[in-house]
């Protein structure tokens, strides 16, 4: 009897993907476009990673237990693979962030950018919308509306387009600034030196004078950037926040959930022969002379390739697979050193008869059916001082923030006829601080919490409308994603010593590492967690470089 | 009236069995950092017991009391944070033991320092070992009577306790004077939760912390049992690919192997 995989080393690959998480699935498809054989080695029964969906919270649900809000279409690869062509779509909803307070006050964030081609999601700005949503905040505050406009121009002309070469380009040199770095040095762009190293709160006091607008800020930056008040956001967050925040961009309703991302970038891959074989957890990375020239699987047998890319985390890149190929003290210093403790959420679907009708409407119409939605205290003092504080402490905040996602409002495929399902998330500690039966307390509790909060906004919120709830915690993430440390949605924590050039640290930032043929590619590098984020794409020009394939950027015309 | 109500601090039932770890020298299994302890559900149930008790007579004063290595604060604190008048720890290396009886004994060397207790009411059993050896030496070691396996506490007339025992197909009915021990088992349900500002409350309190030098404990007997050897089953796991032309063809030959390797067998040899 042959033990497994022996066999298989004759089946020759060009190059091994480690783990078939999300950004596998991109560079699978760029390696196989240049013409290698690729093979893409998943632990679990299911490719994607963190970019799937799963019939929940009732039969005839569809719910994301990962990513949930993605804009996929802004990605390089949604152009170079045609994945609209292989079923990837998305709806362009024309207003992005809202948020409810307590006094029954609101804000609707109209998208200052409108999608006038949902087949390739380019934009145009939209001049209407800007208008509406200066409206929206002169009503609290003229000079936060002032302040609106003027980011939106600096937005326009400066942010946008450094921000997407930032995401897709390979950290510069420490000294060379980088495409957001560059910004300080342009005296009208809104961005000076000193916001490189404020935190979330000083950002959003900085930029903002009304209580709405600073508490959605915070509220908003662990949603998308990752970051408590009191952390050093960085420039990448605080561009990305605040796009978000102030609808710069539009909201973007992936149809059919994420999954429909996965689907699209293995449907490309496999026309392209990509081999994807799930169920090949990888134990050990094979090295000989200082190279990678295979690896070892968990059950048994091996599989060889000139060419390994690890889409896992730098801890079990370094610690498991490569544990017996010393590295050095001082990197696994830093590799055990990892910050971890941040993004990890209460997240999941609440199915529902009828969508929530909010008291607010009344006052602001048609505020409720923003594709991501925030109710809570308007009161910053709350979110700066006590709310991490809080959350470590409990597990949850007294005051909560919930973030909700109707988004069967526009796609019909998450819910039967007539009924919707709706996520929410509001944020909850590290999975170390709990034992496993206190987290199984706390999150009944918060779900507990989260329906009568949302009961408060919206009245009709009752326990007859709820057909069921699933939700997740870090403790759950934690048990499936061995490369999300601590059950976060971040895979390392998201501020400034962990962004860009020093993610997840100085010496591993550069996608290549000590073994040679060995490359790194997850979100545990820059440009960080998040679907359609950067590591994989620039992992992927790293290697053309390197091994003199061809410059796929560059016949695409794209600058990066 | 005090009740006392004694705790263990054990590994998560629900710790994966991965993150636990068996140090076969020292003959212990740990559970690492990144698994937070907790308390024995057994002796929850006992607190849920005593604030019960409470509920229906006010002047109940609640002292939970745990004795062990090394304690984690925060989880045991829990006792506090629902309702517990007092939190005593007792903290020793040579209190990790398997040994029930210097814990049985520490314990009551706890409760005859504070003054003595109307009540003490522990869990069954520890969900680490499932002994339940302790409450039966630290009746004997504090004279009280033994009550086993209630589902239901209640006094009666200040001065007597009755208990529901659970048995397999029905109940029984016990009781007994006071000062007496009782065990609580699973059927008397859910310690409750605690509200946040009790929690928040209960972060501020400390523990009382009593040395083990400190306390009048009784000598152990010997000889003691002794644990020799720890193990856990050894599994794994060969993976072969059958090679056959087609689908009956690969069954056929998986049949001859289920048959060759003895992984099945046929005929009358079970
Ligand atoms: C709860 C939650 C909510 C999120 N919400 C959002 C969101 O709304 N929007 C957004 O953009 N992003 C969100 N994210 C983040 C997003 O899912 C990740 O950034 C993304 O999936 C990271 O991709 P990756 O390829 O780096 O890792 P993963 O997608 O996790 O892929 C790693 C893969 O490797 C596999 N693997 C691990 N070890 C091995 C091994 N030894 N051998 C073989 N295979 C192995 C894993 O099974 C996994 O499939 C969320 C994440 C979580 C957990």
């Amino acid at each position: 009897m042959q033990p497994t995989g022996e066999n298989m080393a004759d089946a020759s690959y060009d190059a091994i993907v480690i783990g078939g998480g999300h950004h596998a699935t991109i560079i699978s498809c760029y390696l196989a476009k240049a013409g290698l054989k690729v093979a893409v080695l998943e632990g679990h029964t299911a490719l994607g990673g963190g970019a799937v969906s799963e019939e929940a919270p009732a039969p005839g649900f569809r719910q994301n237990p990962h990513a949930h809000f993605t804009r996929f279409y802004g990605h390089p690869a949604y152009a170079d693979f045609n994945l609209r062509e292989e079923g990837l779509e998305y709806i362009f909803p024309e207003q992005n962030e809202g948020m409810i307070f307590e006094d029954g006050s609101s804000f609707i964030g109209y998208s200052g950018y409108r999608v006038v081609d949902p087949k390739t999601g380019r934009t145009e700005e939209a001049p209407d919308n800007v208008r509406k949503t200066y409206d929206q905040i002169k009503s609290f505050s003229q000079r936060d509306a002032d302040s609106y406009l003027r980011l939106f121009e600096q937005y326009q002309k400066y942010w946008k387009k450094a921000f997407h070469k930032h995401r897709f380009t390979a950290p510069t040199p420490w000294r060379e600034p980088d495409a957001l770095e560059a910004l300080c040095d342009i005296p009208d762009s809104g961005i000076e030196p000193v916001h490189q190293f404020m935190s979330v709160r000083q950002c959003a006091y900085d930029y903002f004078e009304s209580p709405e607008l600073r508490t959605l800020f915070m509220r908003a930056t662990p949603t998308s950037g990752g970051c408590f008040p009191d952390d050093a956001m960085g420039l990448q967050s605080l561009v990305h926040v605040m796009g978000l925040v102030l609808s710069f961009e539009p909201a973007a309703i992936v149809k059919g959930g994420t999954q429909s991302i996965t689907d699209a970038l293995v449907k490309a891959g496999k026309k392209l022969d990509v081999e994807y074989l799930t169920g090949h957890e990888v134990d050990q990375i094979i090295v000989e002379n200082g190279a990678a020239i295979g690896v070892q699987l968990a059950r048994g047998g091996s599989m060889r390739a000139p060419l390994v890319v690890s889409d896992l985390g730098v801890p079990q890149t370094f610690l498991r697979l490569l544990r017996n190929h010393p590295i050095g003290d001082k990197l696994l210093h830093r590799v055990r050193n990892i910050h971890y403790d941040r993004g990890q959420i209460f997240w999941g679907n609440v199915a529902m008869h009828e969508l929530p009708k909010y008291t607010a409407d009344n006052v602001n119409p048609g505020v409720g059916s923003q594709p991501r939605l925030y109710t809570g205290a308007k009161d910053p003092e709350y979110m700066a001082s006590r709310y991490q504080h809080d959350i470590f402490l409990l597990g949850f905040p007294q005051q909560p923030y919930i973030l909700t996602a109707p988004d069967s409002i526009w796609d019909r495929t998450r819910a039967p006829d007539g009924q919707h399902t709706i996520l929410i998330e509001d944020f909850t500690a590290p999975a170390r601080l709990f034992s496993g039966r206190d987290w199984g307390r706390i999150k009944e509790e918060f779900t507990n919490r989260a329906l009568e909060e949302w009961r408060k906004y919206a009245p009709n919120m009752t326990k007859d409308n709820i057909i069921g709830t699933r939700i997740y915690g870090p403790y759950d993430v934690q048990a499936g994603k061995p490369d999300m440390i601590e059950g976060g949605w971040t895979e390392g924590s998201m501020f400034a010593s962990q962004l860009g050039r020093f993610r997840p640290f100085p010496e591993l930032s550069g996608f290549r590492t000590p073994v040679k043929n060995l490359y790194m590619c997850s979100s545990n590098l820059h440009s960080a967690g998040g679907i359609g984020r950067g590591s994989s794409y620039i992992a992927a020009k790293i290697i053309s470089q390197d091994r003199g394939l061809p410059r796929f950027w560059e016949s695409a015309g794209r600058e990066f | 009236m005090r009740v006392v109500v004694c705790l263990k601090q054990v590994i998560d039932p629900l710790t994966p069995a991965t993150a636990l770890v068996l140090d076969a020298s020292a003959k212990k299994i740990r559970g690492g950092a990144a698994n937070p302890p907790v308390i024995n559900g057994f002796d929850e149930q006992g607190i849920e017991a005593a604030l019960r008790l409470r509920e229906t007579n006010e002047d109940v004063e609640i002292v939970c009391v745990a004795v062990g290595e090394r304690f984690n604060n925060d989880v045991m604190k829990r006792s506090l944070a629902v309702g517990a008048d007092q939190l005593i720890l007792v903290q020793d290396p040579s209190l990790d033991t398997w040994n029930a009886y210097p814990i049985a004994a520490t314990l009551a060397a706890v409760i005859r320092q504070i003054g003595g207790a109307d009540l003490v009411i522990c869990g069954r059993q520890g969900s680490d070992w499932d002994n339940g050896l302790t409450p039966f030496i630290l009746a004997e070691q504090l004279g009280m009577p033994l009550l086993t396996l209630a589902k239901r506490v209640s006094i009666t007339g200040e001065t007597r306790i009755e208990i529901e025992r659970a048995l397999a197909d029905g109940s029984m009915t016990m009781d007994a004077a006071l000062p007496a021990v009782v065990t609580v088992t699973s059927e008397l349900g859910a310690l409750r939760m605690p509200s946040v500002s009790a929690r928040l409350t209960a972060a501020r309190k400390q523990p009382r912390q009593i040395a083990l030098a400190e306390l009048d404990v009784a000598a152990t007997p010997s000889p003691a049992p002794e644990v020799v050897d720890l193990t856990i089953p050894v599994t794994s796991r060969i993976c072969t690919f059958i090679e056959a032309a087609d689908g009956p063809g690969a069954g056929a030959r998986l049949a001859e192997i289920l048959l060759q390797t003895g992984a099945v067998r046929l005929g009358g040899e079970r």
